[in-house]
């Protein structure tokens, strides 16, 4: 339902700023938890916490995302990692404070309470946040079709499907997987806030990084640690420590794609085409994050105590989204040696506008001029193997 | 196809200088040599006013670049305020996600289990009906 408004969102902030798009996802989400608050029927708790918020935070989400990577150049990613750790943090908090509320004053005040707390922050964040949009010239466009005809941005899509895939499925099995393995409830709270905690410090330690190693580079080797942490940890993970451990690590690195979407986005279609590229790639993972659950839930075995098939499903796809991203990789390297060789002046204009994309490193002018006649493919294949920022 | 854009761009660059000094005595030459060098860069056309830039002089001749001049990003000042602003969305909007969906959600992927393991149950019947239709035939 969140990622399903994306292309809604990217129209009204084309039309109506940012502002306006916060504003709208504010009141959505907050009739969404008053009206669950006041609900007696199942049908109306469906239609206001499933359509309703879904729609409320995917507004506001949309409408925030693309705007960390206008304001940050060489520190972009750590920014944006910080931004995006909002998410764990708040979500720690919100576990526990939700099953206090709970106790002490019911569910429905506790909903309320929700309400009038998240309509505070966003309404305040709403009014002093300011976006640049104006300012780079940014294309906001609900559905760019010519996007699509860039294998670049497709296999960047691929990376986003896949590792929404594994996220979802990996979100989905933890909390039965730890009744599964004889936890108590408690420590299945506990271990999902270690997940949120591990989201949240996690997330800037990678932005951090991103932005001394190369953006596609860390978001790479996230992606296949995330996947390598399912397969040779989770799968062994029995007793509460070790789950704790991976809830940490996992934590960290399994929302990867939340996380470095924007930075890598930026590097693939540069900024100006950002928030076009942000509003097909959250309509693009709708259906992967839909079919995740399902898939997740029949590939328990055992009447749902063997979860050996889910994991090693979550682990492979998110090596899937890691291959992905290594082509990606390859098509930047090619593309940055190309702007080496030819000094193509629109390039040059592009990556002085988005200065990371420069070649600082002087391997990348040592390996053209030793090797000027190689044929194109030959240089992608070379560029999945080159060391290089990117 | 790569050299051969090289050869382009090349040919462009070493070519303008020559035909802009000898823009300065007359307009009709201008005209001539900017139709010389259509064909060469036809494909380059929009940056080529930029690119031309540094080497023209000549204030009538530079062309105002068509496309918006970028500043870089600030890389902070009031970028910060707004990592707080999106700290803030983020973490009231998935935080509360993460925790106030949880049995719906469960009940939603319930309901979802159900239909598919209905929609695999009849599917099998169906499959077997098949076979066994096959078989007796």
């Amino acid at each position: 339902m969140a990622q399903f408004i994306a292309p809604v969102a990217t129209i009204t902030t084309r039309k109506w700023g940012t502002r306006t798009t916060l504003v709208i996802g504010i009141i959505l989400q907050s009739a969404a938890l008053l009206g669950a608050s006041w609900s007696t029927e199942i049908w109306q708790l469906f239609l206001s916490q499933a359509v309703c918020f879904g729609f409320g935070m995917g507004m506001q989400f949309s409408a925030t995302v693309g705007i960390i990577p206008q304001w940050f150049g060489r520190r972009r990613s750590l920014a944006n990692g910080i931004g995006t750790a909002g998410s764990g943090i708040g979500g720690l908090i919100y576990s526990l404070a939700s099953s206090a509320m709970i106790q002490r004053w019911g569910t429905g005040w506790a909903f309320r309470i929700l309400a009038i707390s998240s309509a505070a922050a966003c309404g305040f964040s709403a009014i002093i946040i300011r976006d640049r949009n104006k300012a780079i010239g940014a294309v906001q466009i609900a559905f760019h079709a010519s996007l699509l005809k860039r294998p670049e941005f497709l296999l960047t899509l691929a990376w986003g499907c896949f590792s929404v895939l594994g996220y979802v499925a990996l979100l989905f099995s933890i909390p039965s997987y730890a009744n599964t393995v004889g936890l108590t409830v408690s420590q299945g709270s506990i271990l999902g806030a270690m997940f949120n905690l591990g989201g949240g410090l996690g997330r800037p330690v990678i932005g951090y990084v991103s932005d001394s190693f190369g953006r596609i580079n860390t978001a790479l080797v996230s992606t296949f640690l995330a996947g390598l942490f399912s397969l040779v940890i989770w799968i062994f993970a029995k007793s509460f420590g070790v789950l704790i451990f991976y809830a940490l690590i996992g934590g960290a690195v399994a929302p990867t794609f939340t996380t470095t979407v924007a930075p890598v986005g930026t590097e693939v279609v540069g900024l100006q085409l950002l928030p076009s590229a942000l509003s097909i790639f959250w309509l693009s993972v709708v259906i992967p994050s839909t079919f995740a659950e399902p898939i997740a839930l029949w590939l328990r075995t055992d009447n749902g105590a063997n979860f050996l098939h889910a994991q090693i499903f979550t682990g492979f796809m998110y090596m899937g989204a890691a291959i992905s991203l290594w082509l990606v990789r390859a098509w930047k390297i090619s593309e940055l040696q190309k702007t080496g060789a030819d000094g193509d002046p629109v390039k040059r204009e592009a990556e002085i506008r988005d200065n990371d994309a420069v070649p600082r490193q002087p391997v990348v002018a040592r390996t053209v001029s030793r090797v000027p006649s190689v044929t194109s493919k030959a240089k992608a294949a070379k560029g999945l193997f080159t060391v290089v920022k990117v | 196809m790569q050299l051969e854009k090289n050869d382009d761009s090349s040919q462009a660059i070493t070519a303008s200088p020559p035909g802009h000094d000898s823009i300065h005595p007359s307009t009709d030459f201008s005209e001539k040599t900017l139709s010389e060098n259509d064909p060469a860069d036809d494909d380059q056309a929009d940056h080529d006013p930029a690119d031309n830039e540094p080497v023209n002089t000549d204030p009538e001749q530079a062309q105002p670049p068509a496309r918006i001049e970028v500043e870089p990003p600030p890389d902070g000042g009031y970028g910060w305020v707004c990592v707080m602003c999106v700290f803030l969305v983020n973490a009231h909007t998935w935080g509360i996600n993460s925790v106030g969906s949880r049995g719906l959600q469960t009940m939603l992927d319930l309901l979802i289990f159900v239909a598919i393991s209905h929609m695999v149950y009849f599917w099998h019947i169906i499959w077997t009906q098949i076979h066994f239709w096959g078989h007796q035939t």
